[in-house]
């Protein structure tokens, strides 16, 4: 083997994607942006198009959108909002306090940064379910591959959730799911299944992300997908928070006098002469 | 239970009260809260550190508590001195130089920058990922471990045979310019370290092959020879090689669009294979 598959793509690009012809048209996976998408198509099923280069059905755009709704509200205690406002506060552009805040939920914890581990974890359990596996053997199983601190809880990707216990939002994306005529799938239906023995055993529930991740895997969506897909899922309570700081005196969101930082370092050194 | 709906209830974590800093303490101006008339770090005074200490004596005190040793003090300012410019081609410069070019606010040039260093393919989380795949094995047989990396990870032939982040080959091949660098590092590092681990462990990797150093692997290994956790090497990596990339973007920040490359229509080809 040599490096001649880099050397191939040396000075061109090929792509199955699109781009633009001067001229002729723009191009989205075959579709040509002015001729066939714009007002014929959301924009939940371009985006959905770009990255799948599927063209989903407008009911199943709906739904994501229905989704992104609820992962963003205008909470500006939540980390990532907060880093919008604290962007906003010092006199950012919007445009850096929504990026910071879509980065800062790249996380483990919440937001798209969970949506891998929630989606591999609901394939994963399936497979063991045809197995034979009931869902408390599952979680137990699943349980035991975390390695957690001593005295913190382990937990299972898209079961548990920071701050509260339950989650509103499946409540809400059920009603939503319904509506727009989806039946619920074998991933959908364990992860419920799932979610009752936790409350059982172990006094959690599914969250939101366990919902997205197992109705999505019923459709069709791998966890690379709806990754990819959920990226800037928060940004919208971003803006929210942005724009509230921003228009406020600068520096006056939660601002920080010197005694609200507890030291907790060594104390006060000279400098050790060198040689 | 079986009912699907649940009460939404507050977990009441206890949440501090305060923010805690182990590395700053701030003394309050006399007359305004917010304002200081005395900072330290980690205990010392910044301003006996300013008269006393070069950047790399503070960055590592932030980072380790302590200032470092001589022989920490020289292998920092190796490594920072060799990562300090990845070059115009690295992914870092080249998001820093589409971003200036286009006339982004310079503002944004240096995080941009930063998040092109930061894949798991020549970037940060590669470091991260070989600083936690060094601690782990460092302490077992080289070739052991060389040979399990062997059996688990087929040679994909059509792409880069990574066998551990940090390690297998780079373009099909082994980089002569980090070959040096690591040699060089190798000296200034402990006789028991990562560093000497790595070097012994890449002997077992297929030569034939052109399997060896990555990047990551050198400098993963070099920070762990710094006593720095895994946690913090991604960042650490980000910030030793952020001058360059900055360098290579805002060069472009008052140059016209026409100074990088815009492909004709026949080398940008679109394929409708649906």
């Amino acid at each position: 083997m040599t490096n001649e598959q880099w050397l191939i793509k040396r000075g061109k690009i090929t792509t199955n994607r699109g781009g633009w012809r001067i001229g002729e048209a723009i191009y989205n996976c075959g579709y040509s942006m002015m001729d066939d998408l714009v007002g014929k198509k959301s924009f939940f099923q371009t985006l959905i198009l770009n990255v799948t280069r599927k063209m989903p059905s407008k009911v199943l755009a709906d739904w994501f959108e229905a989704s992104f709704i609820c992962l963003s509200w205008p909470d500006s205690r939540i980390w990532c909002n907060q880093n919008g406002s604290l962007i906003g506060a010092v006199k950012g552009s919007p445009v850096a306090g929504v990026a910071a805040g879509i980065l800062s939920a790249d996380s483990r914890m919440y937001g798209p940064g969970s949506i891998s581990g929630g989606a591999e974890f609901i394939e994963r359990a399936l497979k063991w379910h045809k197995q034979g596996m009931e869902p408390l053997d599952i979680i137990k199983k699943e349980l035991a591959t975390k390695q957690t601190k001593p005295g913190t809880k382990p937990v299972i990707v898209g079961y548990a959730r920071p701050i509260a216990t339950g989650d509103e939002r499946v409540e809400a994306m059920e009603i939503v799911t319904k509506k727009l005529g989806f039946k619920e799938g074998e991933h959908l239906k364990l992860a419920f299944k799932i979610h009752t023995t936790l409350a059982e055993h172990y006094q959690e529930n599914m969250n939101y992300v366990g919902y997205v991740t197992a109705f999505l895997t019923d459709q069709g969506f791998t966890p690379t997908e709806m990754y990819r897909i959920y990226s800037t899922w928060v940004h919208s309570g971003v803006h929210a928070c942005f724009a509230e700081a921003n228009d406020d005196i600068a520096g006056g969101f939660l601002p920080l006098a010197c005694e609200d930082i507890e030291y907790t370092g060594v104390a006060p050194r000279g400098l050790p002469k060198r040689k | 239970m079986t009912n699907r709906k649940v009460k939404i209830e507050s977990r009441n974590d206890s949440f501090t009260s305060k923010i805690k800093s182990e590395i700053t303490s701030e003394l309050p101006s006399d007359d305004n809260e917010f304002l200081v008339k005395e900072t330290r770090i980690h205990g010392y005074d910044v301003m006996e550190l300013m008269d006393s200490c070069d950047y790399n004596d503070v960055f590592f005190l932030l980072y380790s508590g302590e200032l470092p040793t001589d022989e920490q003090k020289n292998l920092l300012r190796q490594l920072s001195v060799f990562l300090i410019n990845l070059g115009p081609r690295h992914s870092s410069s080249r998001t820093a130089a589409n971003a200036a070019v286009g006339r982004t606010d310079v503002n944004h040039i240096l995080p941009i920058a930063i998040m092109g260093m930061g894949g798991a393919y020549g970037g940060s989380k590669e470091v991260e990922s070989a600083m936690r795949f060094l601690r782990k094995h460092a302490g077992e047989s080289p070739k052991t471990v060389a040979e399990n990396c062997i059996k688990s990870t087929p040679d994909p032939k059509e792409e880069d045979w990574i066998l551990a982040p940090g390690f297998g080959t780079d373009f099909r091949g082994q980089s002569p310019f980090l070959i040096k660098a690591k040699d060089k590092l190798l000296q200034s590092s402990p006789d028991n370290g990562y560093l000497n681990w790595a070097n012994n462990f890449v002997t077992f990797l297929p030569i034939d092959n052109s399997c060896g150093w990555r990047l990551a692997g050198v400098v993963a290994a070099v920070l762990l020879d710094l006593n720095i956790e895994p946690r913090l090497g991604s960042g650490i990596f980000q910030m030793l090689a952020s001058p360059g990339a900055f360098a290579h973007g805002i060069q472009f920040s008052n140059k016209p669009i026409t100074d990088i490359p815009f492909l004709k229509d026949e080398d940008y080809e679109i394929k409708n294979d649906q």
